[in-house]
């Protein structure tokens, strides 16, 4: 069977890397490229990039991006914001993306995942979910970097969106996001437990057992991490070897 | 420097497999017609999609016979993912669908019942796996000739050869207790499961091995 998946997330607000908390409260990190190079040479297993003002202001400066990182990292990448169409998916396969992500659209437009899976293959369709918790407990999904609510419940939209041909699940706790806290173990495993498809889960990696729960426990097929990456607490190799460590198989 | 021509009929994404095979210093361009065929010293066939709509819109622009001659002359042909179930006699995908038929072999679905084994196995499936090399199988002057046993490549797929014909397997995958066809090959016609193009250094060296078959 496949490794488990270390993924590196980038969050472009272009022409930087950015990291927030919560997906706010945006710091500029670098030059996203030099970045993506550099976990591709450390051993990451996909790239995400995340165009985190595309959907706000309907701008999609990423497809450049896209194409200096395809040029020479040869892992899959995964490219999400402002994707409104099958025409816009085009655009970013066509700049060297393998998968696209799609959050906001998706949920105003669940058929969107359907002529996606069905134009490109549901393996190039990733549904990304962001996912805030309730005072009451339920799990409900956010759009625009957790601050648009949509109303849906993130279980019922995952298990949709998968009916619909998603791919994949990227699955976001905004309420952990960029807290280095621990991922939310219910939120991963209320949505493994539910859904047939491989899980990626995002949102609160501090520490490598952090991602070994993430896997153990909460039964994801894959992590992205982002800011224990990008401001140097633990490697890829780090990662990896706890989760081998734990008797996981991973690509050392 | 052999001419490669990566086979454009708009399924998939051609600019990784363009990237790739610059990287390894080879110049490819698209064929997007049956003279462009015609022209190429070895042929690479990607793919994404569904195999259906992949084998119309291949027929549709003359490409089939294209292929055939090339495959007939001796010249190298790889498959890439689905380019590589394009190969085999039929697949099963949304309907039973007629290959080039370059490799004996049928397609259908990965078994959702290796899930009640082991529920992480998934479908698609999407992700790292190693390559095995079935017994009576040398990789030497293959395209695998550079790959150690237990190396990792990238899949994402939901359908899969069959098993059927093992003496044109080269190397498998594990799905569950299943041995997936990873790597096939019949004389001057290979292909490969995963995708090349995105498998790191294991993958560059599987398109430099093949540049030089």
């Amino acid at each position: 069977m496949a490794a488990i998946r270390v993924i590196a997330r980038l969050d472009i607000k272009a022409p930087n890397l950015v990291k927030g908390v919560h997906l706010e409260g945006l710091r500029v990190m670098g030059n996203p490229s030099d970045f993506s190079h550099r976990y591709y040479h450390s051993g990451a297993d996909e790239i995400i990039y995340q165009d985190i003002v595309a959907s706000l202001y309907g701008r999609n400066n990423i497809l450049d991006l896209i194409e200096a990182t395809a040029n020479d990292v040869f892992i899959p990448i995964a490219v999400g914001g402002g994707i409104r169409s099958v025409d816009d998916a085009r655009a970013a396969l066509r700049s060297g993306g393998d998968k696209v992500g799609i959050n906001t659209a998706a949920t105003k437009s669940p058929e969107l995942i359907r002529e996606l899976a069905d134009t490109f293959g549901s393996q190039c369709v990733v549904v990304s979910i962001e996912a805030i918790r309730g005072a009451d407990g339920v799990y409900r999904v956010f759009t625009d970097n957790g601050r648009e609510g949509t109303g849906r419940e993130a279980i019922s939209w995952a298990q949709e969106a998968e009916k619909m041909g998603a791919g994949e699940i990227l699955l976001t706790s905004v309420d952990q996001e960029g807290t280095f806290k621990g991922f939310d173990i219910d939120l991963i495993k209320a949505v493994s437990e539910k859904i047939n498809i491989p899980l990626i889960a995002h949102g609160g990696a501090g520490s490598p057992e952090d991602v070994v729960a993430a896997i153990r426990d909460g039964k994801a097929d894959a992590v992205a991490v982002a800011g224990i990456l990008h401001y140097d607490r633990f490697s890829i190799a780090d990662i990896k070897h706890a989760l081998r460590n734990a008797g996981f198989e991973v690509r050392l | 420097m052999s001419k490669v021509g990566i086979i454009d009929y708009d399924c998939g994404n051609l600019f990784s497999v363009q990237h790739a095979f610059e990287n390894i210093g080879a110049a490819p361009y698209f064929c997007k017609t049956a003279e462009d065929v015609a022209k190429a010293d070895r042929l690479l066939l990607p793919g994404v999609g569904a195999f259906g709509d992949a084998i119309a819109r291949i027929s549709e622009r003359g490409l089939f016979d294209a292929i055939h001659t090339v495959a007939k002359a001796g010249r190298p042909i790889m498959g890439i993912c689905l380019g590589m179930q394009l190969l085999v006699d039929e697949s099963e995908e949304l309907g039973m669908h007629t290959g080039l038929g370059l490799i004996p072999g049928r397609v259908n679905r990965l078994p959702d019942s290796v899930r009640e084994q082991n529920p992480r196995l998934k479908i698609p499936n999407v992700g790292w796996s190693r390559l095995n090399r079935p017994n009576v199988m040398d990789w030497r002057g293959t395209i695998l000739d550079d790959i150690r046993e237990g190396d990792f490549a990238y899949f994402v797929h939901s359908y899969h050869l069959q098993n059927d014909n093992p003496e044109f397997v080269l190397a498998t995958q594990s799905f569950g207790d299943v041995q997936s066809p990873a790597v096939i090959m019949r004389d001057n016609v290979s292909g490969c499961q995963f995708h090349p193009e995105r498998s790191g250094t294991v993958g560059l060296s599987i398109l430099s091995s093949w540049m030089k078959l």
